[in-house]
């Protein structure tokens, strides 16, 4: 498993969130997150190739919408992850 | 970093959509009413002239039908749908089964007093779902709802126009303002 993907903090948030949801709206994450249109979409890119998680448009009424779906994959890496900061904080080498 | 972590994820498995939700009740909550009414004044007609329950019953197919398009389409799609969201909607599908089974067979053995048998458990459902959200309003008029079973028990000629009446002020008055900031960004 590639964890240099979970390298970025909003890549880490923002997979969080979606650990505890079923599925999110782009501006959901968007306003959870604070940040702009532009850097989500670079940081949910890389999530969607790393194949943490699944995108799905639809659209509303004329307007298109992206949903955010974790995957198993995605869920695992979250878990070691954690796993891994809390390795990282009982040995006293963790700084954040 | 971890306990942020920790706190993010609690906190979304109980985020809830709550201007959608709004939108989705006030137009359940008006569509129903107006099945009441119309439901009423098909049931003094049918007094008359003694039409069965059993034929009220497509017309409100038809009003489900249409009420789920219309909110399709004007409600719009939520932004987030967390594990809370899913046993929200779950609860209230299994609600709406148990009241389809209460009616049904209220219709099969005291057609007259189908408002009445109905009420407690809608009410019920209601006082559940605002326990849910913590809104006072709900939970009251939850109360009020099962309630007024009472009257619908005394008044049963009037029963659809008192559900008209709770429907409209349970769902849609303390929504009335949930499309206003809809579709603005």
């Amino acid at each position: 498993m590639d964890m240099s993907v979970l390298d970025s903090r909003i890549r880490v948030l923002a997979l969080a969130i979606l650990s505890g949801v079923e599925k999110a709206s782009f501006r959901y994450l968007k306003e959870k997150l604070k940040t702009t249109d532009g850097n989500l979409s670079v940081h949910m890119q890389k999530l969607c190739d790393a194949g943490y998680v699944r995108m799905e448009k639809v659209f509303e009424g004329r307007k298109p919408k992206t949903y955010f779906y974790i995957t198993e994959k995605g869920k695992r890496a979250l878990l070691e992850y954690i796993e891994e900061l809390n390795r990282s904080m009982k040995a006293g080498d963790y700084k954040g | 970093m971890l306990e942020e972590l920790r706190e993010l994820i609690e906190k979304s498995m109980r985020e809830h959509d709550l201007p959608y939700q709004r939108r989705q009740s006030l137009i359940w909550g008006t569509s129903t009413s107006v099945g009441f009414i119309i439901t009423q004044m098909l049931f003094l007609m049918a007094l008359n002239d003694r039409l069965s329950g059993f034929e009220i019953l497509p017309f409100w197919f038809v009003l489900v039908a249409v009420t789920v398009y219309i909110s399709r389409r004007l409600a719009g799609l939520p932004e987030v749908e967390s594990y809370f969201s899913k046993l929200y909607s779950n609860f209230w599908i299994a609600g709406f089964f148990a009241i389809a089974m209460v009616a049904f067979i209220a219709l099969l053995v005291q057609p007259r007093y189908t408002g009445a048998f109905v009420a407690p458990v809608a009410g019920l459902m209601i006082s559940i779902a605002g326990m849910m959200f913590r809104v006072r309003y709900t939970t009251l008029m939850g109360f009020l709802y099962s309630a007024s079973g009472i009257p619908m028990f005394y008044l049963w000629q009037y029963q659809f126009l008192i559900f008209a009446v709770m429907q409209f002020m349970t769902l849609a008055l303390p929504n009335l303002s949930a499309f206003k900031t809809h579709g603005k960004s």
